[in-house]
């Protein structure tokens, strides 16, 4: 499907992103986490355009290497979001007086995390349900892209690292490399350009033995496409070296910034003393490489997903689009999101899910024969069950009284709710 | 058919998931908002396709009765005949595999009302034989999707496509070509085109006498007409392996379309006064099961040896592009050795010193050009009749293709100041290319 759609399944594709970006504004204002929510969709919005790039060209050298930095971005993105969602909330929630209120809080930073990283789910889903992009070998390929791109930045990181630890005085063997090579150890680890000329050592290492891999077995030689996720990599690194002082200072105080001033002045001699044990240059190679494995975890994560059947094998994005706006809406409620606005989030994700679902298989059947009608009766009916089960949800939350996370909510409504839920749910599934 | 598709699994799962997300936190209208997902998993049961859903299709064609190479349009129109709005109807009409659809989409997928109806349109290039084409599957799905019915709905007429075979059916598409028989003569006698006044002479005609000049002079003359004779048409047909090629999948080789014209002007001047003689270049007895007319090469007069004549370059180029279709679109089967200079020259030298010569060659190679020039400075008039293997039928034209067809073109340039060409492209149909062929015989003519 790599020619451009026809206007009635591109009409069902807009639904799904149109729902998701709207539904996931709403849950994430309602929660209180919208930049956060934000970044985080933005990074996967980016992950989503690397996979649709591996995807859609795959041997071509510059997409693929588009691709590796795209997929670095996006989980760089991810990262940020989901870890500004929670300096911001940490900030805003605590100190608590007392240590029996601490339980509310935590759960409250645990819960609006889950919400940004669903909603980041919802957005990816969103972006890769055009073409059905999870299908095929575009997932094995993206894994393979990440792991490739993480491959240098977490050598260098470890490298770094463990060189920080023996450049420190404290290290037992440290003494272990008296005269000139631990002059040259100390100012590999001192200055930028030390750390720069320590991994080109590094690389150069590696290359001769790739050079000897290759002539070994030429069959085994890696094509350019296959190095041009090595140098996004190396390039990070490379930046991270040269420029973390200029990096490293401003992001400790920017997040210090956010943490409750307590938990700062608990954490401030923390990262001082991890600073100045292993050094700006191996923290922030060692930030870059965990930033790739976050992307290579979530191609890992999907395909173990799409393996084990939890991902349908058609329409997968659109269930991660719709999936991610349940379970967002779901963990919104107790957070004390409004009640119609939780119910919309779940109408809106069953919505995605469904015409997601149904423009791929539209697609697949019909391609560019289907005409709007189709969709647009599938479209009616499915909204109109939505709404009609959102009005009797609402209706019931209010006979039942108070808001959400109101207290004294009789228990045996409660219990009746689910033996309802239950047997009537027992009864479709016949 | 009936399958019931996996569909509404998010919606459990979100119900599952909303039950248990209230549970865990005790909270009652979370266990309430379950009730949505729960909502779409009951829409989902209690959605069915109508037990009294029921459709018919017809199929159409135009024209009925193609010839090879032409464009069909076939028009399937499915009509909801039930009483209930089919909200999900996805029909995939069932076209030969020998066929290719060249334009358009052989399916539909739409909602219908009851006595409504919707078509859908596709084109596929016609190809010698009957095709028949399999009923129409018909899928339809009940609103929320989750009950499918699948079935052949059977179209009653419109199910054969034949073609006819412009080989060995006579042609009436166009008769227009009387002229293109005859060649005038310097002598006087039967004819149309005034030619003198002689002295009269016992028992020449009465509507032949001056009448005219008797009342002026009262002398008896008689008129004559210019005297014309039978012209002699000679069709040489380029049947050689560099065209034996397709267009495009499903498509005849180019070698068919020069036989298919070929046989259509014959048609044309043999239903005039004039005689049609054929030969044919690049056919082999071995390579084929038709008895080849005799001849170096094979040549014939009459319509049984000419049509046998026809048939045999078909079916070598039948053979040649199949090969071709397996190893890619576009490329050359393998078979007879191409012509050489002495075959050129045997065939100019056999040719009848009046005759006018048409020439069916697709101009894929040089050797073309060189038969064309030299008929040409045999003192005969050509025409030169080239239907090209492309471009325009493939999305995407290979810079090959590209210079094949730049080629061709320069082939054209350098035969068009010895003779008169028709190009014929892929999109002109046969009907239209021979009516263009006998018109320029009418203006090449001696």
């Amino acid at each position: 499907m790599s020619a451009r759609a026809p206007g009635p399944i591109r009409f069902g594709w807009g639904v799904v992103a149109a729902t998701t970006l709207a539904a996931g504004a709403v849950l994430a204002y309602a929660v209180g986490v919208p930049v956060g929510a934000a970044v985080a969709a933005a990074g996967a919005a980016c992950l989503g355009g690397s996979l649709r790039l591996v995807r859609a060209q795959p041997r071509r050298v510059r997409t693929v290497g588009a691709a590796a930095g795209l997929l670095v971005v996006g989980a760089g993105g991810v990262v940020a979001g989901g870890s500004y969602a929670t300096f911001r909330l940490l900030g805003a929630l605590f100190p608590v007086p007392r240590v029996p209120l601490f339980v509310d809080p935590s759960v409250r930073v645990a819960g609006a995390v889950v919400v940004v990283a669903e909603l980041a789910v919802a957005t990816f889903g969103a972006v890769v349900t055009p073409g059905d992009v999870l299908r095929g070998k575009g997932l094995r390929r993206w894994q393979r892209l990440g792991v490739r791109t993480a491959t240098i930045p977490v050598v260098a990181a470890a490298a770094l690292l463990a060189l920080g630890g023996l450049r420190n005085p404290g290290s037992a063997v440290n003494d272990a490399f008296p005269g000139p090579v631990g002059a040259a150890l100390d100012w590999s680890a001192g200055s930028p350009l030390g750390t720069l000329a320590l991994l080109a050592a590094l690389g150069g290492a590696v290359s001769l033995v790739a050079v000897w891999w290759r002539r070994s077995d030429r069959s085994l030689a890696p094509s350019r496409r296959a190095l041009a996720p090595h140098a996004v990599g190396g390039t990070l690194v490379a930046s991270a070296a040269l420029g973390h002082g200029r990096i490293v200072g401003p992001l400790r105080e920017f997040a210090m910034g956010l943490l409750p001033t307590t938990l700062g002045e608990l954490l401030d001699p923390a990262v001082d003393s991890v600073l100045a044990f292993y050094g700006g240059a191996a923290v922030l190679a060692g930030v870059v490489a965990a930033v790739t494995i976050v992307g290579v975890t979530a191609a890992a994560a999907l395909r173990a997903a799409r393996a084990v059947g939890v991902l349908p094998r058609e329409g997968a994005g659109a269930a991660l689009a719709g999936g991610g706006l349940v379970v967002a809406a779901g963990v919104a409620s107790p957070l004390g999101a409004p009640a119609a606005l939780v119910v919309a989030g779940v109408v809106a994700g069953l919505l995605a899910w469904e015409m997601g679902t149904f423009a791929t298989t539209l697609a697949r059947e019909a391609g560019a024969a289907a005409d709007r009608r189709i969709q647009l009766v599938h479209l009616g009916a499915t909204l109109g069950v939505g709404i009609a089960g959102g009005a009797a949800a609402l209706a019931g939350t209010r006979l039942l009284g108070g808001p959400p996370t109101t207290p004294g909510i009789p228990v045996p409504a409660a219990l009746a709710a689910v033996v309802t839920g239950t047997v009537l749910f027992a009864l479709s599934g016949r | 058919m009936t399958r019931a598709p996996r569909r509404w699994e998010g919606a459990t799962a979100a119900t599952l998931g909303l039950l248990a997300l209230g549970l865990l936190f005790a909270s009652p209208p979370l266990l309430l908002f379950a009730l949505v997902p729960l909502g779409f998993v009951a829409y989902g049961s209690l959605s069915a396709v109508p037990a009294t859903a029921t459709v018919d299709c017809v199929r159409r064609f135009d024209p009925e009765e193609p010839a090879p190479g032409d464009a069909v349009t076939v028009t399937l129109t499915v009509r909801n005949t039930g009483e209930a709005v089919l909200p999900d109807l996805r029909v995939v009409d069932g076209v030969p595999s020998g066929l290719a659809v060249r334009d358009g989409n052989p399916r539909l997928a739409t909602a219908l009302a009851p006595g409504e109806r919707a078509s859908c349109t596709y084109e596929v290039v016609a190809r010698r034989g009957t095709h028949a084409f399999t009923d129409p599957t018909v899928r339809l799905r009940s609103l929320a999707g989750s009950d499918v019915r699948t079935a052949q709905i059977p179209v009653g007429d419109g199910r054969d496509l034949r073609t006819v075979d412009p080989i060995d059916t006579p042609s009436d598409r166009d008769t227009r070509a009387p002229q293109a028989g005859r060649q005038p003569t310097s002598r006087g006698g039967g004819g149309v085109e005034f030619h003198a006044t002689r002295e009269y002479r016992p028992g020449d005609p009465a509507d032949r006498i001056d009448w005219r000049r008797y009342a002026k002079s009262g002398d008896l003359a008689t008129v004559e007409y210019r005297a014309g004779r039978g012209l002699r048409t000679v069709l040489v047909l380029d049947g050689r392996p560099p065209g034996r090629v397709v267009p495009g999948p499903g498509e005849p080789t180019v070698v068919e379309r020069c036989a298919s014209a070929a046989a259509g002007v014959r048609e044309a001047v043999a239903g005039g006064t004039g005689t049609v003689e054929l030969l044919a270049l690049g056919v082999d007895a071995g390579d084929v099961d038709v008895a080849l007319p005799s001849g170096d090469p094979p040549r014939a007069t009459d319509r049984a040896g000419t049509t046998a004549l026809l048939r045999a370059v078909v079916e070598a180029a039948e053979v040649g592009g199949d090969q071709a279709e397996d190893a890619g679109v576009g490329s050359a089967g393998g078979g007879t050795p191409p012509a050489t200079d002495a075959d050129v020259e045997r065939l100019v030298g056999s040719l009848h010193p009046t005759a006018q010569v048409v020439l069916f060659s697709p101009l894929l190679d040089d050797r073309a050009t060189a038969l064309a020039r030299r008929i040409a400075a045999g003192g005969h008039p050509l025409v030169v009749v080239s239907p090209g293997p492309g471009p325009g039928r493939q999305p995407s034209e290979s810079p090959g293709a590209t210079v094949a067809a730049l080629e061709r073109a320069a082939r054209i340039d350098a035969i068009e100041p010895h003779g008169s060409v028709v190009d014929w492209g892929p999109d002109e149909g046969l009907t239209r290319a021979v009516g263009r062929t006998l018109d320029r015989l009418r203006r090449t003519g001696p």
